[in-house]
């Protein structure tokens, strides 16, 4: 019976092509966008679970009681401290990675550096390929390489001894060690492996940026330890108000949101929307299926009552329609494996994660897939089970067709819920494209247009006559060199309680040279900019204060000029800020003039209080270039080849301003990416389930449209009533998701200091698109059903 | 086999009953062949499908082979069609997915007989109505007279006891017609199998032992045919 079933389901499936082909187009869509994001999200949960003992590895966070805010930068020593004092501390270590020039050979390099201690191997279990774990790194000078970076840098296999240069040591290190890659759901990126020179004896004194770590044996409880760390405040003298918090090692990646993560994190926000998001496309998918085969199946009402006059059972006939589905399924799944094959990496490289099919797809996620799979199938052919073998066979053989209101009430319901979907797709991303857009067009208070910025380099000495000759082509307006990473840091900061009303203020610090606010553009509101002209601008206040007393040289120091952006002038309610002598914390000088606000930082956050003081030659710092050319391409490559001739051990790399500021939204220019596709896959799911449906109608109501012809219906009045009922579920749909995506989208938007007001277009505009592509969907078939002559379809009767 | 007492079918629509049956009380003989007549709406076809167990009454008694079939479940029902009753339509309804040969096969599969005999059953009856040669087409490249003899065959194969035939020849012209009636009589006479048919047609009405006559839901005459 079952070869006869399988028989006729591939007859039909020959039979009925076009259905048998919008059914497998929507299942395989759907699936692979499942499948995907299941990789996707399984990527992101399995960060940093490399580690065999992940589970007992945690991060030492400090909190702030008043503000809440969670800090790496914690004194050094504390995890060597801990170690001393709770004997359920198994192993610490430190981790810090920066990006860094290294030369091998002749070739320069800019490869992740890690610096940490030997034990981190062990703990983080990355083995290594070559080299001896025990004595690994414990020579000063010595070096681990990654097994990809070996391969890049000696081609020859000879990695082991030799010697690769960094730029901030002279002494060469030796490669002692070959390490196994660090696997890319890693909360850091480390191509190179260094001994770290963190103290190990606690100190105050000594904040550091250095996270640091700890294992717990197994089978204690982090609450323990907790309760232990607690009843150390006091012994050794905690700060008030600021305790520890343990971070789990798996949770870093998701939840930690700290300002110096050791790499871009991911969020678990954005995992949730992205399986809220998949479990919706998988429903879209299940729907057509659902929708389609129940169309379908009622042009097989006959078939259905035959067999049960000739004996079938319920349950047999269930059996029937459900290996069905899963026959279309098992169909789509070969294929969407093949796609997905082939989709993965696109779509990686689309939301801006460098990961391949081999770093996302492992044991796990083609089980869980295939789980979904299974899962779906079942109930995606369960439904038109039911309803199918309950049809009583009096009825199917006498050409029932079950065009009941009450059955198409259900379908019109789900075809409100798939079309509920995609339009709140719609809006979401119209939202998002516009706040993307916003923050593309935004005036920051400084021209980001045609210029460029460097990493941080130590040029030395040479700079000047880099600057120079810089200068001399009629290309490049302006070239300053500060402290100031556009979105990641000014350079330095400081905070300091007011006496009288305990009110915390901080100030952000820029140290620059004479032509930093020229280069980057800023507004200057009241007094005058640095020039070398001023007497008082070149004097090296500094250099003047190393001879005096502590109190004289803070006198003397006072008295350097500083520029200062509106805000701090707000911030420090200054009513003539002009020759205002400033002497707070690490805020000191003499005002001589006031800059316009510009959003030095993201957009996430509002303006804060900066201060500008210059300084004189400085060697090392960002590289701002401002151009005034069109053919920016050609002058970056006529800037890159003055700087190779300058600095041939310095590695260029300019990137324009407007791409470096992108990197700050990666996470929403990813998730508007994703939105879009979506949005485009929603909404050609429902399309051609619509399409099928409207075949189906169309077949049916065949009869009614014939005979509505011969008793006078225009074509037009055709369309407009068979247009008229998705025409309904459309609105509905689109009416019913307003407040929702109205609210959701609100949310996400404020996350931004700066954004835009939500207005009524994209909601219209989601509407209108959904209603465009249904009239386009429905009539482009009914016209040809309407337009046929009316005597055809009669005759069948 | 068949005892029919006070069999009543009617619809209520809005507190007001429309009747379909009226007291029909009848008894059916194993090996009679039976033909149901009477104007359009009279309640023949309902008739048969109350016999064939595809309609309930919605009152009275319907006793099949001793077995009170009101009372039955659906299990034992299917139990019924399948070994006991054979349908054969006016539309023939045959599944167009399928070949000639597997519409036959079909009951069979639901009375869970074995392949081999399944088969042997199948190359006999094609035997016994000369399609052999047709066994592999599908019923659209068939004659109506042809498809109505799949219908019959199909219904054969699972050797009834009863066949259940409403208008068995309503779409056919009248040669392919008197063959399938033929047919039936063979079948009725040979093989001592009871035929219950609704038919229009005076002509065909003759070919069977009794005329049951029904008007308004009532049976009018109840006459035996005298061949």
């Amino acid at each position: 019976m079952f070869k006869l079933n399988l028989k006729i389901v591939l007859r039909n499936i020959w039979r009925h092509k076009l259905t048998t082909a919008i059914k497998l187009v929507g299942l395989i869509i759907g699936l692979s966008t499942v499948v995907v994001l299941i990789a996707y999200v399984m990527f992101e949960l399995s960060f940093d679970r490399y580690a065999q003992n992940a589970m007992q590895i945690y991060r030492l966070q400090s909190i702030e009681a008043k503000s809440q805010k969670e800090n790496i930068q914690l004194p050094s020593g504390l995890a060597e401290m801990l170690l001393r004092e709770i004997p359920e501390i198994e192993k610490t270590t430190n981790l810090f990675t920066y990006n860094e020039q290294i030369k091998v050979g002749n070739t320069l390099f800019k490869r992740e550096l890690l610096t940490t201690d030997p034990v981190f191997f062990e703990m983080f279990s990355i083995p290594l390929i070559a080299g001896d774990l025990k004595s690994v790194l414990k020579q000063p000078n010595t070096i681990v390489v990654s097994a990809t970076f070996a391969k890049t840098a000696f081609p020859k296999g000879n990695a082991l001894g030799q010697s690769i240069l960094l730029e901030n040591d002279k002494k060469p290190f030796q490669v002692v060690g070959i390490m196994k890659d660090v696997p890319k759901a890693s909360h850091f990126n480390a191509d190179l492996v260094i001994k770290s020179d963190l103290k190990k004896e606690l100190n105050w004194r000594a904040y550091s940026s250095v996270p640091q770590y700890i294992q717990i044996k197994k089978g204690t409880s982090v609450e323990f330890v907790q309760q232990k760390l607690k009843s150390l405040y006091k012994k050794y003298q905690f700060p008030e108000g600021v305790s520890i918090k343990l971070m789990p090692l798996t949770k870093i990646h998701l939840y930690s949101h700290t300002t110096r993560e050791l790499a871009a994190n991911g969020d678990i926000k954005y995992v949730y929307i992205f399986s809220i998001v998949a479990f919706f496309i998988l429903l879209i998918a299940i729907v057509n299926f659902i929708n389609l085969t129940v169309a379908a199946s009622l042009k097989r009402g006959k078939e259905i009552g035959i067999k049960k006059v000739m004996g079938a059972s319920v349950g047999q006939l269930r059996i029937q329609f459900l290996s069905e589905s899963y026959l279309y399924f098992l169909l789509a799944t070969v294929l969407v494996l093949i796609l997905t094959y082939d989709l993965i990496p696109v779509i990686g490289s689309k939301i801006g994660i460098a990961i391949s099919l081999a770093d996302m797809v492992n044991v796990k996620t083609i089980w869980i897939s295939i789980g979904v799979i299974i899962i779906s199938g079942f109930v995606a052919g369960l439904y038109p089970a039911i309803i199918l073998s309950k049809l009583m066979p009096v009825k199917t053989l006498k050409g029932y067709t079950g065009h009941t209101s009450g059955r198409f009430g259900f379908k019109k319901i789900l075809m409100v819920f798939q079309f509920s979907i995609s339009a709140f797709l719609i809006v979401c991303t119209l939202i998002i494209y516009a706040q993307l857009k916003f923050i593309k067009t935004k005036n920051l208070g400084f021209d980001k247009n045609q210029l460029m910025v460097s990493s941080y380099r130590r040029f030395g000495n040479n700079f000047t006559a880099f600057k120079a000759e810089l200068l001399q082509n009629k290309e490049i307006k302006s070239v300053s060199l500060s402290s100031f990473d556009p979105g990641k840091t000014f350079g330095g900061s400081s905070s300091w309680t007011n006496d009288n009303d305990t009110t915390n203020y901080t100030a952000d610090f820029i140290d620059a040279d004479f032509d930093f606010i020229k280069t980057l553009d800023i507004k200057t509101l009241k007094g005058r900019v640095f020039s070398e002209k001023y007497g008082s601008d070149v004097f090296d206040y500094y250099k003047a204060a190393e001879n005096l007393s502590g109190e004289e040289a803070r006198k003397l120091t006072d008295q350097k000029p500083i520029l200062l952006n509106e805000a701090a002038v707000k911030a420090f309610n200054l009513k003539r800020p002009i020759d205002t002598i400033l002497s707070y914390g690490g805020l000191q000088g003499k005002v001589i003039g006031v800059v316009s606000n510009f959003n030095g930082m993201s957009l996430h956050t509002e303006v804060k209080p900066v201060a500008i003081q210059v300084s004189l030659n400085p060697t090392s710092g960002y590289l701002y270039i401002k151009t005034n050319t069109e053919d920016l391409v050609a002058t970056k490559a006529k800037i890159e080849e003055i700087w190779k001739k300058h600095f041939p051990e310095i590695l260029p790399d300019l990137q324009f301003m407007d791409e470096h500021l992108q990197q700050l939204y990666m996470a929403e220019l990813r998730l508007g990416s994703i939105f879009i596709s979506f949005a485009a896959i929603a909404i050609f799911l429902c399309c051609i389930g619509l399409f099928g449906m409207v075949y189906f109608d169309l077949e049916q109501r065949t009869k009614e449209i014939a005979v509505r012809k011969i008793l006078g219906a225009s074509v037009k009045d055709l369309l407009t009533l068979l247009n008229s009922g998705f025409m309904k579920a459309v609105l509905l749909a689109n009416l019913i998701i307003w407040p929702i995506a109205y609210y959701l989208t609100k949310e996400w938007l404020n996350s931004f200091y700066y954004r835009i007001e939500i207005s009524y277009v994209p909601f219209v505009a989601a509407l209108m698109l959904c209603i465009i592509l249904t009239l386009l969907t429905v009539s482009l078939q009914a016209i040809r059903t309407v337009k046929k002559s009316p005597v055809d379809a009669l005759k069948y009767e | 086999m068949i005892e029919l007492k006070n069999i009543e079918k009617y619809y209520a629509n809005k507190g007001v009953k429309s009747y379909i049956l009226r007291h029909v009380t009848t008894t059916i003989k194993q090996g009679e062949f039976v033909s149901i007549m009477g104007p359009s709406g009279a309640g023949k076809s309902t008739l048969l499908n109350i016999l064939g167990m595809l309609e309930e009454p919605t009152y009275g008694e319907y006793n099949f082979m001793g077995e009170d079939v009101t009372a039955m479940n659906e299990r034992k029902r299917i139990e019924l069609y399948r070994n006991h009753i054979g349908f054969v339509f006016q539309a023939y309804h045959l599944i167009d997915e399928m070949t000639v040969a597997e519409n036959i096969e079909a009951p069979l599969l639901y009375k869970k007989i074995p392949g081999s005999e399944r088969k042997s059953r199948i190359a006999d009856i094609l035997d016994r109505f000369n399609m052999v040669a047709k066994k592999d087409l599908f019923p659209n490249q068939l004659s109506g007279g042809q498809q109505q003899l799949v219908g019959i065959a199909r219904a054969l194969v699972a050797q009834p006891s009863i066949i259940l035939a409403d208008e068995p020849t309503g779409n056919l012209q009248s040669v392919q017609a008197e063959q399938i009636m033929d047919l039936f009589k063979k079948l009725n006479e040979e093989e001592n199998i009871t035929i219950l048919q609704v038919t229009h047609s005076e002509r065909n009405a003759q070919y069977g032992n009794r005329i049951l006559t029904i008007e308004d839901g009532v049976i009018k005459e109840d006459v035996k045919v005298s061949s």
